[in-house]
């Protein structure tokens, strides 16, 4: 019975005098404390090097540290990123437009006058209707050129119309009169056609405003509407295909309906009504917001429960090379809880 | 039959003197001042101050410190504060200690962070004696995945500042709750919850396609590639600045929306 304390105590004597020597010895346990002295010296030494790190901020007038506003949480997005997104988002866009205009219709009619009988007499009246029953386009977009200032990023950029082709029908019909009606009567001809689109370069120029919306800022389009203007371009074989179908037209008629016939320039009147266009606005809904990556949240989640960070949109701040927006936290987040 | 004894027969007086000294060591060995261990962690927490500052002056000093071209996220002590608190009170029983963690601290200084979360310690076995317990730590890397940006309180050690008992001896609860959290810091660092910065980062910008009229696009987005550059905790404020580079266009296969007719006659 009177054993058991002294095999306790030197057991406990062992483990006490291992354990001095493990706080003793350096490099086998934590280090060791320092000094009174040796903090303040630590002190002193943080203090300068804080107060040089401070001073060369200042001098090199460092990013926006200076400018960035009050709030509890920011987000700073460098102009140079918002640039490059806005570049990036359009030129992608305008590189992956298809247009694909269906039905489209260019029409002109008029009379024919020819000398019958030493008198101007109409002979005649002719209505041609270009029909295209398909034309298809694609966009590719140059270089673009940004300008950002204060809150909007100034895009201008050539957009060119290319790789286009169209098909569809001229539709020709004469209705002769009087003399000429009476021995051409009436013609009704459709030849197909095809034509490729007249490339064309268009100049898109927009901006591109931010705005603090919720917790993070967009980049809104603001775009005049843009309109293209796509012309045929009917190739020799469209045009001969329209000569030949006319040529045996005429070539059934008698001489006075051929005189008529010939008197109208089928030829010209069809490029006159096609060269005026066909006029394609492209949509506002071609360019939409582009958020800026980085959004604030008003709360957070822990263990699958939301919590609200009670948070306050502080708005927008534009400074030359930072866009700031942020958020500043409410009295209590909710979901603190005092010692128990 | 006479069992033969192993050790020599001694009285209770030198029984009682050895393990008197025993203990001594004991305390003498384990029970470091807690001044001294103050001394020790602010010390550790000074060495890491001078260091960070030395290492952004010196890239300061060559314009290398912070790129015109990174986007900076900042959080105020306040609001990394109020993030870790929002995961708090967080209780966990280590054998006989209930440890329940519900403050934070958070300080952003010369180019250093520091985290104290303080819990109170009671004992099981008898509720009247609570130690309440600082774990003192930082936030470790912070890192971007899902479009969050997350990190971890790393708690390196702990101070008691102070012991309610009831009328017991002080200094072995103390002692007892140091040794609870040094024995269990793993444990009781998987007690505090991730922190999440409450910021939301697209790893993409999505653009809907258009439709079903005669202009149309296919929907795509464009990538970016986001990766945290530098963390400087600084005048109260941690800002963390993120190299983002933006990616090229790529058509991805969601369903277009329709678009308005624009077309004209001539």
């Amino acid at each position: 019975m009177k054993r058991a304390p002294l095999i306790g105590g030197a057991v406990l004597l062992v483990l006490g005098t291992l354990a001095g020597v493990y706080y003793m010895l350096p490099g086998l346990s934590r280090s060791r404390a320092p000094s009174t002295a040796e903090l303040a010296r630590l002190v002193k030494e943080r203090n300068l090097l804080r107060d040089e790190f401070g001073a060369l901020l200042t001098q090199q007038q460092f990013l926006d540290f200076a400018q960035a506003p009050a709030g509890n949480v920011l987000v700073g997005v460098p102009n140079v990123i918002s640039e490059r997104l806005v570049s990036q988002v359009v030129t992608g866009l305008l590189s992956e437009v298809r247009l694909h205009l269906t039905n489209l219709h260019a029409h002109a009619e008029d009379d024919v006058q020819a000398n019958v009988l030493f008198k101007q007499r109409t002979v005649g009246r002719f209505s041609l209707d270009v029909d295209i029953k398909d034309l298809r386009a694609v966009l590719k977009p140059g270089d673009p050129d940004l300008k950002f200032g204060q809150d909007r990023i100034g895009i201008q950029l050539p957009v060119h119309a290319t790789e286009g082709r169209a098909r569809g029908t001229v539709h020709f019909r004469w209705d002769g009169q009087g003399l000429a009606g009476a021995v051409c009567g009436d013609v009704d001809v459709s030849p197909d056609v095809s034509s490729r689109v007249r490339p064309a370069t268009y100049m898109v120029k927009g901006d591109f405003l931010l705005s603090a919306r919720g917790d993070t800022v967009v980049a809104e389009p603001d775009f005049p509407p843009i309109l293209l203007d796509l012309r045929l371009d009917p190739g020799p074989d469209s045009w001969k295909v329209l000569e030949d179908t006319l040529g045996d037209v005429k070539d059934d008629k008698n001489g006075v309906c051929r005189m008529a016939i010939q008197k109208i320039d089928v030829q010209g009147i069809v490029k006159k009504i096609i060269d005026k266009g066909f006029k394609v606005k492209l949509p506002r809904a071609l360019f939409r917001p582009i958020a800026l990556p980085a959004a604030v949240e008003q709360s957070v989640e822990f263990q699958g429960k939301v919590v609200s960070l009670n948070a306050r949109p502080i708005g927008l701040r534009v400074t030359p090379r930072v866009v700031w927006y942020g958020v500043e936290f409410g009295t209590e987040v909710q979901g603190v809880a005092a010692p128990r | 039959m006479h069992r033969a004894r192993c050790f020599p027969r001694v009285s209770r007086r030198a029984a009682l003197a050895v393990t008197a000294v025993g203990l001594l060591a004991m305390l003498g060995g384990c029970g470091e001042d807690l001044a001294a261990g103050r001394r020790r962690v602010e010390a550790r927490v000074l060495a890491r101050q001078i260091e960070n500052l030395r290492e952004m002056k010196t890239a300061l000093s060559a314009k290398r410190l912070v790129s015109e071209q990174w986007l900076a996220i900042v959080a105020d002590e306040a609001a990394v504060r109020s993030v870790i608190e929002a995961g708090l009170p967080q209780e966990m029983t280590v054998g006989r200690f209930r440890v329940l963690v519900h403050r934070a601290e958070v300080s952003f200084s010369s180019g250093s962070n520091r985290v104290r979360l303080n819990a109170r310690v009671t004992d099981t076995r008898s509720p009247d004696r609570v130690a309440d317990v600082v774990y003192q730590g930082g936030l470790d890397d912070i890192v971007v995945s899902g479009g969050k940006l997350t990190t971890r309180v790393l708690i390196d050690d702990i101070d008691v500042p102070q012991v309610q008992t009831g009328g017991d001896d002080a200094s072995l609860l103390t002692m007892a709750a140091d040794q609870l959290a040094g024995q269990n810091l793993e444990r009781l660092q998987a007690l505090i919850p991730p922190v999440a910065i409450p910021v939301k980062v697209e790893e993409r910008i999505a653009v809907p396609g258009l439709g079903d009229g005669p202009v149309e696009v296919d929907p795509a987005e464009v990538p970016l590639n986001v990766k945290v550059a530098r963390v400087i905790p600084l005048s109260g404020r941690l800002w963390v600045f993120l190299d983002v580079s933006v990616g090229a266009w790529r058509k991805t296969s969601a369903l277009p929306s329709p678009s308005p007719s624009p077309v004209k006659k001539p």
